[in-house]
């Protein structure tokens, strides 16, 4: 591995300052996962390695109406705390799914959102729960919706020398209830080929389906917000129903072919995801 | 950078560069070479160290992320005269061929046995499947650790 110089801030304060004069040169670490390997591959070629580990700050999560995760909070933590899984089951559900065990351990959910992979699954259950970002710079802190936080592959809105500093996730509407769906090739690696997230809320006295958001994963650069998922709204589920809806879903996606597949196959993937997700949350709904 | 680490129950301190990844730092700088390096990329666990008690991927670390905290390796668990009950287990069912991933699946079962004593065999395959092995097909894997929960379960 090229050498590089080892900065360590202990507070976000001291990140951005740090950041603001060398962000061209420094490559900002979170739980290492990617960025070790980038390193030891020589994509990228830093000056600096920003290692955010030492910011105690980012590792705290609250919960009080909002869910607040801490930039650092891993996804592991994401898959195992009782009460995220309680409370936003989509969430821990996707975590859960996210490569092996080793990575999950490791890689924090500030470097699973900033890093703008396409093939991802944290940040497509965080767009179907309407996440917002919370960004810290030199010049101030700001938040974006995590929809308008993604611009294209491994692009986002953060702006040279700005920081993940947290995630916060509203509590999703009584009586909603998500699957996170994902069908890879089957290796550790487990990348999503695709995969969707769909969070559906019943009325509970009619049956009919009150909200409903479905996002698809890895089916175009950044997660794609299926706007057909309104056609949802005011029927009562049934299968027809979740079949019709997936298929105008599998037609707002942009794949690229690679080696987990053509475009074709991908989008006939997330139809039959984004169908199997609808059906698992009405499962779910109806106990 | 000085880098200090309580390995398999050593106090270690050494001063590496940042490029160091912890692997290199484990097996270059310790000279404990139990643990292996294969696809360097975070996917197969041949470099599966403990963390804190966490499973990680010691290719996709640098030895300064492990600086402070608690590490163990291969090395920490048995010897070959005086084995670990994990390790035991994966020589009694056919836990390995080559060997080349042991080391990372027996540290797996650690962790995983540490945070779930009574795992499901479904568990286990979940589990078990974070780590890539390519001669056994995994059947004598999942035998050696449903074997060492078969013993604790007694
Ligand atoms: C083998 C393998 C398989 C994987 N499979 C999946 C999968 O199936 N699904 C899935 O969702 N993920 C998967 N991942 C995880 C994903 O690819 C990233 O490795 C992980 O999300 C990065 O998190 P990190 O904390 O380790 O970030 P790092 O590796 O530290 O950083 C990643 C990038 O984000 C930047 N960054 C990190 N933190 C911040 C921050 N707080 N602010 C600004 N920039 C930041 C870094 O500069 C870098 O560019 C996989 C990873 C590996 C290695
Ligand atoms: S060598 Fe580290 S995961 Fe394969
Ligand atoms: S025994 Fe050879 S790779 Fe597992």
């Amino acid at each position: 591995m090229r050498p590089f110089e080892y900065i360590k801030p202990s507070t976000v304060d001291e990140a951005t300052s740090f950041l603001s004069q060398n962000a061209e040169d420094s490559l900002i670490m979170g739980g290492g996962t990617a960025a070790v390997v980038l390193l030891h591959l020589g994509v990228v070629r830093p000056r600096y390695v920003v290692d955010l580990g030492g910011i105690g700050a980012l590792r705290e999560t609250t919960m009080k109406g909002s869910l607040h995760l801490g930039a650092l909070t891993s996804i592991r933590s994401l898959e195992r705390d009782p009460a995220i899984a309680a409370d936003y089951n989509l969430l821990s559900e996707a975590a859960s799914q996210v490569a092996n065990i080793r990575v999950r351990n490791a890689a924090s959910v500030g470097g699973a959102v900033a890093y703008g992979e396409p093939q991802t699954d944290t940040p497509v259950a965080l767009t179907a729960l309407d996440a917002t970002v919370e960004i810290a710079g030199a010049s101030g802190a700001r938040q974006i919706p995590i929809a308008d936080f993604y611009r294209g592959p491994y692009e986002t809105a953060l702006e040279q020398g700005e920081l993940v500093v947290g995630i916060n996730v509203p509590k999703p509407a009584a009586n909603s209830v998500g699957c996170h769906m994902k069908f890879t090739i089957g290796s550790p690696e487990n990348k999503p080929v695709a995969n969707a997230s769909a969070l559906i809320a019943l009325d509970p006295s009619s049956g009919k389906i009150i909200a409903a958001r479905v996002v698809m994963g890895a089916v175009g650069g950044t997660p794609v917000v299926a706007a057909s998922a309104a056609g949802l709204v005011g029927e009562t589920p049934n299968d027809d129903l979740f079949a019709d809806i997936a298929a105008q879903a599998a037609n707002e996606t942009d794949p690229i072919e690679d080696l987990r597949g053509p475009v074709w196959y991908k989008r006939r993937i997330a139809k039959v995801l984004v169908e199997r997700a609808l059906k698992c949350a009405l499962q779910k709904s109806q106990g | 950078m000085n880098v200090n680490v309580t390995i398999n129950d050593k106090a270690e301190q050494r001063d590496v560069e940042p490029s160091v990844t912890l692997l290199e730092f484990v097996r270059d700088v310790l000279g404990l070479k139990g643990t292996k390096e294969y696809c360097h990329s975070g996917v197969c666990g041949a470099c599966t160290v403990l963390m804190d008690g966490n499973a990680i991927s010691a290719c996709s670390t640098l030895a300064v992320q492990a600086d402070g905290h608690d590490l163990l390796t291969v090395e920490g668990l048995g010897t070959p005269d005086d084995m670990h009950p994990i390790q035991q287990a994966f020589v009694d069912n056919f836990g390995l061929q080559c060997g080349y991933c042991t080391p990372g699946m027996v540290l797996l079962t650690k962790s995983l046995l540490d945070e779930n004593p009574q795992p499901t065999r479904e568990e286990i395959i979940r589990y078990m499947g974070s780590n890539i092995c390519r001669c056994t097909g995994y059947a004598g894997i999942l035998a050696s650790v449903e074997a060492v929960v078969a013993q604790r379960g007694k």
